[in-house]
């Protein structure tokens, strides 16, 4: 690619394209937003627009200063900033500071390398190649000039216009436009060169003329945006007319954009300056032009090498800081955003340095913290969690214990209910079972046994072949679950090929099947189907296929139907209960709807803020809670609230895992709580057979049971 | 499939109108009088009108469109006002080498920029991370005829690997196309690999945080196919589009090039064209190439149809 108008998009830096916004599009280019700029800023300087970029309104002083230092925090900006001026005040100064005169010939001297009397060598017309280049210095920033100037001259005023008058005229432009982007930007050029015939000065009336596009659209979109806002309507009720509109209200507000643009563009024209009089097309001889220098000297390049070297490393130095300048330009105006690349690195450090250690001591820990009081799980249990812990290392160096001493069991063909609120740690648990837990964190203490066997001893090649052949796993969100450029049968059938060999055309085959299973209609179109294709309901039939199709003994699945229309979810729900009853296999269903819990599961653990709060059959929880929280929840079900009562709820929300409270973590929100509950941290206790609860007070409350 | 072939294929007519259009009113404006021009200074009156006559500048405007539009439906692009040359046989004869240098570029582009993308993408922060990253802000200010002019003093000055100039056709000798080609491609693919590794890199690392990841891990399939299948699959498909929009930056950037080892391609054509005002082939130049752009993008939105299902009817 030779020249990048910085709105293309398509630049090697990835980043958001500052160019204006689609039609109807936010107003993004307007930090100020509605009403941010006091109406009337007439003859204002750019700092003072560009200082109210920083977001305060009215407070241009300290938006001003915030700028700067915005830009003095990026020290590479600042000294690319001071090689421009540096470059700049040459430029204007050549003839002072130039050691010869860049025109005078010496064909005696020439094509020489450098020396001391020639520093970078001489062309091949003995001119003296830093004179030379000093002069080129000159030329670029005319170009620049010519070209920046005529393209705003140009671009902003039919941008406002064509935004404002909108219609047939918008349409006819925008389409120009579109043409002419689809084209390479040199053939443009050639075009428009061609028309006006080749010359420095007319090559960048041509660049200007291109480059003015890109302020057409970036004002259009500014405009047409700006239509949509509050304060140009007011304007207009008031009944400025709509010049005066544009110019008083439009125009201060996209100012700032406009200044990212025009920094963003100059590298663009020293880009395209070099390029044309490389081709001939702009400078001429013997006019000094970086461009043309390259030209001249590859002429000559098998006699004298050196000559390349000196314009293009002054080109690539040059638009270099131009870009860096741009780059913190449009950073320190654009939205608020600070410098992001060095926090970056620091924040990944840490981690990475101290993440082994810091998890092995919070191991230690929580080792000690045992289930220790009440009955372990049956030996015949199908899965059993024990004094689960997971932890996650902190930025600060600290850990983040976000799982602690989970424990429950899932026996053969039961379906155990995993309840709590949104932030409780269920789907935690979930990942932790399967030994998906998004890195850097941890199982840091505690054992998950399935069928006897220690999940977390096995190892990681070990772990990943149950996961799909002992446990299938189903998730919330069916339509994001699954992978959209994947047919649902390749989808379904991959398991089988990968874990137990199957054909492509048998695993086709067990993948139709499988849709027939789950109630999918007309399976063998369907497995053929992509996700989008589906609706929600039959979207997550297919993921239950898709999780069964190693025929697992356990499904976990992680609020299935909460994604879903109610009349949807009670199908899904029959459906997951005929599975497990036609292929003996146990559900661990995690939800936060205690009536999904009532209508699916045989028993339920309790979680809050991390840890099991309670544990017994659904029965038995629901007449005979335990603890407050699950009361709270009982309570606050739409079933347990009589007709014109208002929904009852529990005040306050689960606190975030580095505000957890000390002692019982439930204290804050519980209307039971006593001074004990605050400091001692609380153990599992066991009361009655088969219901287990964490609450010191469990034995003296009277708990209020579901109606 | 075939359905949306036809649709874009539809969809190109307004817009080639419109390009065919731009191209001949815009140019057809000229200041100054081509058949001036090319009569030379001692010309008769009599002999410039016979020059008018013969460019058919005589007709009024839009009868010169309607006729050049219509021959051109037919592959006649006019005649050159300077050589008796059709302006379609000389694009044609010149194509081959700036087609050969975009083609390969785009390629090599393509393979090592999403190559390092997930190279990168796999080891943030390792050496080829850096270094893809170092490169790219580089190739930002470095255009490719520049990276070509310094390619040429290494590897064909210094130390005499490859030709530094010329061109020698395919179908006469592929070890010399292929000698003669590194060096331009190289120059040009530059960039738009560093862009590209950037895109893939940033795409691949969104994929990877999406929920049929973690899907596809709990399906317990191994990390090889998560990355391939699943995560590369899904990234590539932003990429199509980035790749697509690269190839007319490639044209462009392939005209630069060609100049600095000189190549008898498009680039030398259209400036010798320029140079000499000679309209026709300018006229004939550009609407070729936007004939190019104009199927290579249509190309793309069927590539993008067969890897992005959603935009595939079905």
């Amino acid at each position: 690619m030779s020249f990048t108008l910085p709105d293309g998009g398509s630049g090697p830096s990835g980043g958001p394209p500052p160019g204006g916004p689609p039609p109807g599009g936010m107003p993004g280019g307007m930090p100020g937003g509605p009403g941010g700029m006091p109406p009337g800023m007439g003859g204002i300087a750019p700092a003072d627009l560009v200082a109210s970029g920083g977001g305060t309104p009215y407070q241009t002083l300290s938006g001003r200063q915030r700028f700067w230092r915005r830009l003095r925090s990026r020290p590479e900006a600042m000294t690319a900033a001071a090689f421009l001026v540096f470059l700049v005040l040459v430029a204007i100064f050549a003839p002072q500071v130039a050691p010869k005169d860049p025109y005078d010939q010496n064909l005696r001297d020439n094509l020489q390398g450098p020396s001391s009397q020639y520093w970078l060598g001489t062309d091949q017309l003995g001119r003296d190649v830093l004179s030379r280049i000093i002069y080129g210095g000159r030329v670029a920033i005319q170009s620049m000039m010519i070209a920046t100037v005529i393209s705003a001259v140009i671009g902003v005023p039919i941008g406002i216009a064509i935004g404002f008058i909108g219609g047939w005229l918008d349409r006819i432009v925008m389409r120009i436009l579109e043409v002419l982007y689809a084209l390479p930007q040199l053939v443009v050029l050639i075009a428009i060169i061609g028309i006006m015939g080749p010359g420095l000065r007319n090559a960048m009336i041509a660049l200007g003329l291109f480059m003015s596009t890109a302020y057409i659209r970036l004002l259009r979109g500014e405009v047409l945006a700006a239509r949509e806002d509050l304060y140009v309507d007011s304007a207009r009720v008031i009944g400025s007319p709509t010049r005066k509109i544009m110019f008083k209200h439009v125009l201060p507000n996209v100012l700032p954009t406009l200044l990212v643009t025009m920094t963003l563009l100059v590298g663009a024209v020293l880009l395209a300056e070099a390029g044309l009089s490389f081709l001939g097309l702009g400078a001429q001889p013997p006019q000094a032009s970086w461009g043309a220098m390259l030209q001249e000297s590859l002429t000559y390049i098998g006699r004298q090498p050196f000559l390349a070297v000196p314009p293009g490393i002054i080109i690539v130095i040059t638009i270099m800081a131009v870009n860096l300048v741009g780059d913190a330009v449009r950073d320190s105006v654009g939205r608020g955003m600070p410098p992001a690349p060095p926090r970056r690195r620091r924040r990944q450090a840490v981690p990475e340095v101290d993440a082994e250690a810091i998890l092995a001591e919070a191991a230690k820990e929580l080792s000690a913290f045992g289930s220790a009081r009440f009955e372990r799980a049956p030996d015949t249990a199908l899965l059993a969690v024990d004094g689960l812990s997971v932890s996650f290392p902190t930025p600060q160096g600290g850990v983040l214990t976000i799982l602690q001493g989970s424990t429950f069991h899932v026996m053969p063909g039961e379906t155990l209910g995993l309840v709590g609120e949104s932030g409780s740690g269920k789907s935690m648990t979930a990942l932790a079972v399967m030994g998906l837990i998004p890195s850097p964190g941890q199982v840091v203490a505690g054992s998950v046994k399935l069928n006897g066997i220690e999940l977390t001893e096995l190892s990681d090649n070990d772990l990943r072949k149950t996961r799909g052949t002992e446990i299938g796993m189903i998730f919330q969100d069916p339509m994001s679950s699954m992978n959209p450029s994947m047919t649902v049968g390749d989808q379904i059938g991959e398991a089988l090929r990968i874990h137990k060999g199957y054909s492509k055309k048998a695993a086709r085959e067990r993948a139709t099947d499988l849709l027939d299973l789950v109630g999918v209609p007309d399976p063998s179109r369907r497995v053929r189907a992509y996700p989008h294709e589906m609706s929600g309901g039959m979207a997550q039939r297919c993921m239950i296929a898709m999780a069964l199709a190693c025929e697992p003994k356990l499904l976990i699945a992680d609020e299935p139907t909460t994604a879903l229309d109610v009349t949807i979810q009670g199908q899904v729900l029959d459906l997951l209960r005929r599975l497990k009853d036609e292929l003996g296999m146990s559900i661990l269903f995690i939800t936060h709807d205690l009536g999904v819990v009532a209508e699916i599961c045989d028993r339920a653990a309790v979680m809050y803020a991390g840890q099991v709060v309670e544990q017994a059959t659904v029965n038995e929880l629901f007449t005979n809670p335990q603890h407050p929280y699950t009361e709270g929840l009982l309570r606050a079900m739409p079933q347990n609230t009589l007709m014109g009562e208002r929904l009852r709820t529990i005040p306050g929300q689960v606190p975030e895992p580095w505000a957890w409270p000390t002692g019982c973590r439930y204290h804050p929100r519980c209307p039971y709580a006593q001074d004990a509950c605050t400091s001692d941290s609380i153990d599992m206790q066991q009361l009655i057979p088969a219901h287990i609860v964490r609450c010191r007070r469990a034995e003296e409350l009277q708990l209020e049971a579901a109606q | 499939m075939l359905k949306l072939i036809v649709t874009r294929l539809l969809g190109l007519i307004p817009l080639l109108f419109l390009v065919t259009f731009l191209t001949f009113f815009l140019l057809s404006v000229t200041p100054g009088d081509p058949a001036s021009t090319a009569c030379g200074t001692d010309c008769t009156q009599e002999q410039l009108d016979a020059k008018r006559a013969e460019f058919g500048l005589d007709k009024p405007l839009i009868g010169q469109y309607v006729t050049w539009l219509g021959n051109a439906l037919q592959g006649d692009l006019g005649e050159s006002y300077f050589s008796s040359q059709g302006v379609t046989d000389s694009i044609v004869s010149r194509f081959g080498a700036t087609l050969s240098i975009t083609i390969l570029a785009t390629i090599v582009g393509t393979v090592l920029g999403v190559g390092m993308g997930i190279v990168s993408a796999m080891r943030p922060n390792s050496l080829v991370d850096r270094t893809v990253t170092f490169i790219a802000s580089l190739s930002q200010a470095a255009p490719g005829f520049l990276i070509a002019i310094y390619l040429v003093l290494l590897f064909a000055i210094i130390w005499n690997l490859f030709p530094a100039t010329g061109y020698v056709p395919f179908t006469e000798s592929p070890y010399e196309w292929f000698r003669h080609l590194v060096l331009p491609v190289i120059a040009l693919s530059i960039a738009p690999a560093a862009g590209l590794s950037r895109q893939t890199r940033a795409s691949l690392a969104r994929t990877m945080g999406q929920d049929y990841i973690r899907t596809a891990n709990a399906k317990g399939l191994p990390r090889r196919r998560v990355m391939i299948r699943h995560a590369l699959r899904n990234a590539l498909i932003p990429i199509v589009t980035v790749v697509g929009l690269q190839i007319a930056g490639l044209l462009g950037g392939a005209l630069l090039v060609e100049r600095v080892f000189a190549i008898p391609g498009l680039g030398s054509l259209a400036l010798t064209a320029v140079q000499q005002r000679d309209i026709p082939v300018i006229q004939g130049f550009v609407l070729f190439t936007a004939v190019i752009i104009v199927l290579v993008n249509t190309a793309i939105d069927i590539v993008y149809g067969f890897v992005n299902p959603k935009v595939r009817p079905s």
